[in-house]
């Protein structure tokens, strides 16, 4: 008998789930490096109102349980020397899950400008998509923006098809010139969709030590991007924190699997990165993206459990900041709050290719943000944002070059 | 500050209704798509003739190109059942019914293997009143 399981052992796996109803069974190389996640059965039960001759009332009847799993996933790129193959990087099928559509580009575009850049927008040429928003939270580098693989990138907050004008979320100097050399670099890019179709469900399995969870027909309550400065202040690193909800497939006796180094690729810090509300670049400490779900399962006689598989119902998009205070004529809150003006917000930060980070909330409208604090004996500026876009609200870009 | 003053977020250039419609954007479910492949389907269906063949296209890029597997099952149809269309004669409609699949056995009765029934209840009463010795 082996009663000494130790709770620093653990490894979580996700796999893209094809079949509602039907577990797919994830392996080692489907592993997600977390810290240690809670997983719990949440027992569905009703009263009993039979009375039992005496004053005691009789035991609950039990109808069943379901399952909730919380986990914090620290974001690390997969690395490499190009963007992987589609659905190959598990963290991604957790934002698939949450309604994340993972757009991949393999090589490098690269094209010159036409003539008609702005200091705020690229005329990429007469080749580039026809599609309005297609480049949305899409990497893009042009040496007005700045130089480096992150100082030297910017994200497409907008893009017009019929001008072929891509709006970035920051400001050039200068509009660039006519025949100016752009790339949109190796990338992948998660756009948030509108779920209007259910995304993927998931099969996850939790190792503890040398016990095993499996749960089948996932589906995600809640997801959040965190991406904190790290700092002497500050001694954190941007990660993603998401709960699931789900059913429980089976609990075995299994020996955890070792994490690889290949798994355990290096936590890129934000810092020596970039920070912009409507286009203008500021300090600040930390930005939240979150997403809340309402899911449910539709009432059917004929399912084992009683009900249909999970589906998302609502969502709720908050974008949580806490910035420095700054002089009015460094960036004007006041003037944009009464007049609700649409903004964007752009954070970018990385390390080497395959572990860049851009994240980018291309229309949001500020609630008062004027609500000055201390932080670290400085004053600080916190307050939230609510979503106007419906569809590609919010994107997560991971680029190569 | 800088002396440098440059202007920002110069309105963009006007289009016409028509251009606006061939721009049109397309929204992607969740899932995993190739951008080469999105731009060209996507440049294609900016050609369609009007707003109703360009939905149309754009419904076949979202089918085709979507390299996720989406969840099948999920609308009320189990493990082992199908759905077909059913044309009702004596009220002369097709509806879409869900039936047992029997291609699909195998599924069925491994759903009603793993099905964990309501234990026996007179089982449990039993042992809850089963008198235990003293001392025990």
């Amino acid at each position: 008998m082996a009663w000494n399981h130790k709770s620093r052992v653990v490894a979580m796996a996700v796999a893209i789930q094809v079949v509602a109803g039907v577990f797919t069974a994830p392996v080692a190389a489907d592993i997600v490096p977390v810290s240690p996640p809670t997983n719990t059965e949440d027992a569905i039960t009703t009263e009993d109102p039979t009375s039992t001759g005496s004053v005691h009332t009789a035991p609950r009847i039990y109808l069943g349980k379901t399952a909730s799993i919380s986990a914090t996933a620290a974001l690390r790129g997969p690395g490499g020397a190009a963007p992987f193959v589609a659905n190959a990087w598990p963290l991604g099928r957790v934002l698939q899950a949450a309604g994340f559509a993972e757009v991949h580009n393999a090589a490098a575009i690269a094209g010159a400008l036409q003539a008609g850049s702005t200091t705020t927008a690229l005329k990429l040429a007469a080749a580039a998509p026809a599609t309005d928003d297609i480049y949305i939270g899409f990497p893009i580098q042009q040496s007005t923006i700045g130089a480096g693989a992150i100082k030297g990138t910017s994200l497409i907050q907008d893009y017009d098809g019929t001008s072929k004008l891509a709006t970035i979320a920051e400001t050039m100097s200068g509009a660039p010139a006519a025949a100016a050399a752009y790339t949109i670099p190796p990338c992948v890019v998660y756009q948030l969709g509108t779920l209007s179709v259910s995304p993927p469900l998931l099969s996850v399995r939790i190792w503890r030590d040398k016990k095993r969870y499996d749960y089948r027909d996932v589906r995600v309550s809640q997801i959040t991007f965190d991406m904190p400065v790290s700092n002497e202040q500050n001694q954190v690193f941007p990660s993603i924190e998401f709960s699931l909800k789900g059913l429980v497939e089976a609990v075995a006796d299994d020996v955890a699997p070792a994490l690889t180094a290949a798994q355990l690729t290096t936590i890129a810090p934000f810092r020596n990165g970039k920070f912009t509300l409507d286009k203008v670049a500021l300090g600040h400490q930390s930005t939240r993206f979150q997403m809340g779900s309402d899911v449910a399962g539709a009432s059917n006689a004929a399912a084992l459990a009683g009900q249909d598989g999970y589906e998302i119902m609502s969502t709720t998009r908050t974008l949580d900041m806490d910035i420095n205070q700054m002089a009015v004529t460094d960036f004007n809150i006041e003037t944009r709050v009464d007049n609700q003006t649409e903004i964007s917000q752009m954070s970018l930060w990385g390390g080497a290719a395959g572990n860049r980070w851009g994240f980018l909330a291309p229309s949001v409208v500020l609630n008062p943000l004027n609500n000055p604090g201390d932080r670290n004996g400085f004053v600080n500026l916190s307050g939230n944002s609510a979503f106007v876009a419906v569809d590609k609200s919010a994107t997560l870009a991971l680029w190569w070059d | 500050m800088s002396g440098t003053n440059i202007k920002v977020n110069s309105v963009l250039p006007a289009r016409t209704a028509t251009e606006a419609s061939r721009a049109a954007p397309i929204s992607l479910p969740a899932g995993s798509y190739d951008l080469d492949d999105l731009s060209k389907a996507a440049k294609d269906a900016s050609q369609a003739k009007n707003d109703e063949e360009r939905g149309e296209l754009h419904q076949r890029i979202v089918d085709d190109l979507n390299q996720t597997v989406l969840p099948t099952n999920s609308l009320g149809v189990g493990p082992g059942y199908k759905r077909v269309d059913v044309l009702d004669e004596r009220l002369d409609v097709t509806e879409s019914r869900v039936v047992f699949d029997p291609d699909n056995r195998d599924a069925a009765e491994q759903a009603q293997a793993d099905y964990v029934a309501p234990i026996d209840p007179a089982a449990v009463k039993a042992a809850a009143d089963a008198p235990t010795p003293k001392g025990e």
